[in-house]
């Protein structure tokens, strides 16, 4: 199970500049969907990788779905020679992207974000509108569903304002 | 709705893509014109596709969730995968 609070709060207590997106995203904005991981788009700037890097070590980061044993280290160079990571640790799944399809990269995203307060903290989160245009473009058939219920929430909070 | 979805016909099936441009008859092209003319640049062009997935959202328990705060949302999702965890163990406990 990916402890949410733990993951949030280990990012933003140690400065790291990142919006979240995807699933927990989905639920912030009211989803019912179930999500296993935290999905988050990091700036790809050297202090937020080195900040990034560092608040990640002692979680024990490491490739989801990869034979135990390889010679993994999620460190600057890592970082930095790649771009997103689909990671296992021990507060549970966590996928960082540098850049992902139809949104861009964390500056691309920044004007499309709100803040979110919660669990003592506080985080971007990818607006509404823009998550569904992000998972329209991703154009992935077993998001159809998870798009219409998104503009089903957008439709219902248009009509609340 | 209905409007909505006769204009993503018109204007062709377009998830994460641009508007495609209807090539058909000049009078519904003039139609296609105006309908997004109106439209505000702020809206979501309608995928037909996806009004077809809207009609079975389940919006009684989307209304239940718009009513928690969005910290209460996160515990809620995580008891869900708590418990889709359970299940799945006893499904495996069942099968051996």
């Amino acid at each position: 199970m990916t402890d949410f609070p733990s993951l949030i709060r280990l990012l933003t207590q140690n400065n790291v500049e990142f919006i979240l997106i995807g699933g927990a995203a989905a639920t912030a904005h009211g989803s019912t969907r179930l999500t296993q991981d935290l999905d988050v788009v990091y700036r790809r700037i050297p202090d937020n990788v080195g900040r990034l890097a560092a608040s990640l070590a002692p979680h024990s980061p490491y490739l989801r779905d990869a034979p135990p044993g390889l010679p993994f280290r999620f460190d600057v160079e890592t970082i930095t020679r790649g771009l997103n990571f689909t990671l296992v640790t021990d507060l549970g799944d966590l996928d960082l992207f540098g850049e992902i399809t139809g949104g861009g990269r964390y500056e691309d995203l920044l004007p499309h974000t709100i803040m979110l307060e919660l669990f003592g903290t506080s985080c971007r989160c990818l607006g509404l509108k823009r998550l569904i245009e992000v998972k329209r473009a991703a154009g992935r058939p077993r998001d159809l569903e998870a798009v219409a219920e998104l503009e089903a929430l957008l439709e219902m909070k248009e009509r609340q304002s | 709705m209905a409007f909505r979805l006769r204009l993503g016909t018109l204007e062709g099936g377009m998830i994460g893509r641009g508007v495609r441009k209807f090539s058909g008859s000049p009078c519904l092209n003039l139609k296609s014109k105006f309908l997004s003319s109106i439209m505000s640049e702020d809206r979501l062009q309608p995928d037909p596709v996806i009004e077809a997935y809207k009609r079975d959202i389940d919006r009684s328990l989307l209304r239940q969730n718009l009513k928690l705060t969005v910290e209460e949302r996160f515990l809620k999702l995580m008891e869900l995968q708590q418990f889709a965890a359970e299940l799945r163990q006893a499904g495996q406990r069942a099968g051996q």
